[in-house]
C-alpha cells in the first residue's frame, strides 16, 4: 500500500472485475511500540509511510471513481493510540492522529459527491498482534496466558476483549445505507476503555 | 506579569519571524536566555538584531530543524552559550495548503517532515537535557537537606 504504482495496479484490478468500487475499507497498518526517546526516525518514518501514505494512496486511488459513480462508502480503521498516545504508543499514536484529521478533512470535502468517510479504532482486539503481546507479556514478566491476558481484559469496562468479527460488524454497518448520515466520524470498538466523554 | 521565569533558558525555533520571533522576544522580556533558529541566516541575523536590544543573552543558529545533525549542532550551541536547556518551544514548521485530491505525496511528506519530524528532533535533543538537570536538583536538594 506504500507503493503508489501498486496501488494503482490493484484498484485497476478491482474495477475491471466488478467495474465499480462502492466501498473502500483502509485496514493495511502496522502498530509499532516505542517511546519518544526508543522511537528512532526510520521507525517513526515506517510508520507514517504504513498508515498515512498507505491509506492516502487509496483513498486518492478510488475518490475519482466514486465521485464518477456519485456514491462512496470509506472507512479507516484507525486505533484507540490517536485518542490514547501512551507514552509507550508514540509511533502509532502520532500516525493515528494524523490518520484521524485525514479521515475528517476527507469526508468534509467529498459529502456532497454522495461519499461518506469514518473511522473506526479497535482496542483490546483477539488479533494476532494482541496474541503476540500476550506472548510478549508471559516472557517478560514469567507469567501464564491468563494472567497475562487479564492486564487487557481487565483495563476495559466491559471486562473482555473483542472479536474480529465485532470489528467487522460495525464496519458493515457504517458502509450500508443504515448509516447514511454519519460522516466524518469516529467510532470506538473497545469494550469502552476510552475515557472521553466527548470526541 | 512576573512568570517566574528569569535566569531560565529557552530554545525557540522558527524564530526568525512572525509567532517564533515574538515567543522570543516575549520570553527575553522575562528574562530568559534564548537560542533562536531559522532556515534563513540572513532573516535570522536581522532578527537577532532585533532581539539582542531587547536582551543580551541571545545566540541564533541558522537551522533547518528537518536535519537531525542540524538540530544536534543547534542544541549544543545552545549548551555551550547557556549551560542549560529549561524551555524547548516548537514553532518551526510550515502549513501546506491543499485537499485530498490536489494533495501530492512530496506535499504530504514535506508537511510532515516540517512538523512531526522537525518537532520530533529537537525534542529527542533536549530530553536527555531536561532530563539531567532534573536529576541534578534533585541531589541538589537532597544534599541541602543532609548538611
Amino acid at each position: 500500500m506504500t507503493d503508489e504504482a501498486a496501488v494503482n495496479r490493484f484498484v485497476s484490478a478491482a474495477l475491471e472485475a466488478f467495474g465499480r468500487i462502492d466501498i473502500l475499507v483502509n485496514n493495511a497498518g502496522t502498530h509499532l511500540r516505542g517511546t519518544v526517546e526508543t522511537t528512532t526516525r526510520s521507525i517513526l518514518e515506517q510508520q507514517l509511510r504504513d498508515k498515512v501514505f498507505g491509506f492516502f494512496s487509496m483513498i486518492q486511488a478510488v475518490l475519482p471513481i466514486m465521485k464518477r459513480q456519485h456514491d462512496g462508502r470509506i472507512v479507516n480503521i484507525v486505533g484507540q493510540a490517536a485518542r490514547h498516545p501512551h507514552p509507550d504508543r508514540f509511533p502509532s499514536g502520532v500516525t493515528n492522529a494524523a490518520v484521524m484529521a485525514m479521515t475528517k478533512s476527507v469526508a468534509d470535502a467529498v459529502a456532497r459527491d454522495n461519499i461518506r468517510v469514518n473511522s473506526v479504532c479497535p482496542q483490546y482486539i483477539e488479533s494476532e498482534l494482541l496474541a503476540s503481546l500476550i506472548d510478549k507479556e508471559m516472557r517478560e514478566r514469567g507469567v501464564d496466558r491468563a494472567t497475562a491476558s487479564a492486564g487487557f481484559s481487565r483495563a476495559n469496562p466491559l471486562g473482555r476483549t473483542g472479536k474480529p468479527e465485532e470489528v467487522a460488524d460495525l464496519v458493515a454497518f457504517l458502509v450500508s445505507d443504515c448509516s447514511n448520515f454519519t460522516t466524518g466520524s469516529s467510532v470506538s470498538v473497545d469494550g469502552g476503555y476510552h475515557r472521553y466523554v466527548f470526541g | 506579569m512576573d512568570l517566574g521565569l528569569r535566569g531560565k533558558v529557552a530554545v525557540v525555533t522558527g524564530a526568525s519571524r512572525g509567532i517564533g520571533k515574538a515567543i522570543a522576544h516575549s520570553l527575553l522580556n522575562e528574562g530568559c536566555g534564548v537560542a533562536v533558529c531559522g532556515r534563513n541566516a540572513e532573516r535570522l541575523d536581522a532578527a537577532l538584531i532585533e532581539l539582542s536590544e531587547i536582551g543580551p543573552r541571545t545566540i541564533g543558529v541558522p537551522t533547518d530543524v528537518t536535519d537531525e545533525a542540524a538540530v544536534n549542532r543547534f542544541v549544543s550551541a545552545a549548551i555551550e552559550a547557556f549551560g542549560r536547556i529549561d524551555i524547548l518551544v516548537n514553532n518551526a514548521g510550515t502549513h501546506l495548503r491543499g485537499t485530498v485530491e490536489t494533495t501530492t505525496r512530496s506535499i504530504l511528506e514535506q508537511q510532515l517532515r516540517d512538523k512531526v519530524f522537525g518537532f520530533f528532533s529537537m525534542i529527542q535533543a533536549v530530553l536527555p537535557i531536561m532530563k539531567r538537570q532534573r536529576a541534578l536538583s534533585s541531589h541538589r536538594r537532597l544534599r541541602r537537606r543532609c548538611l
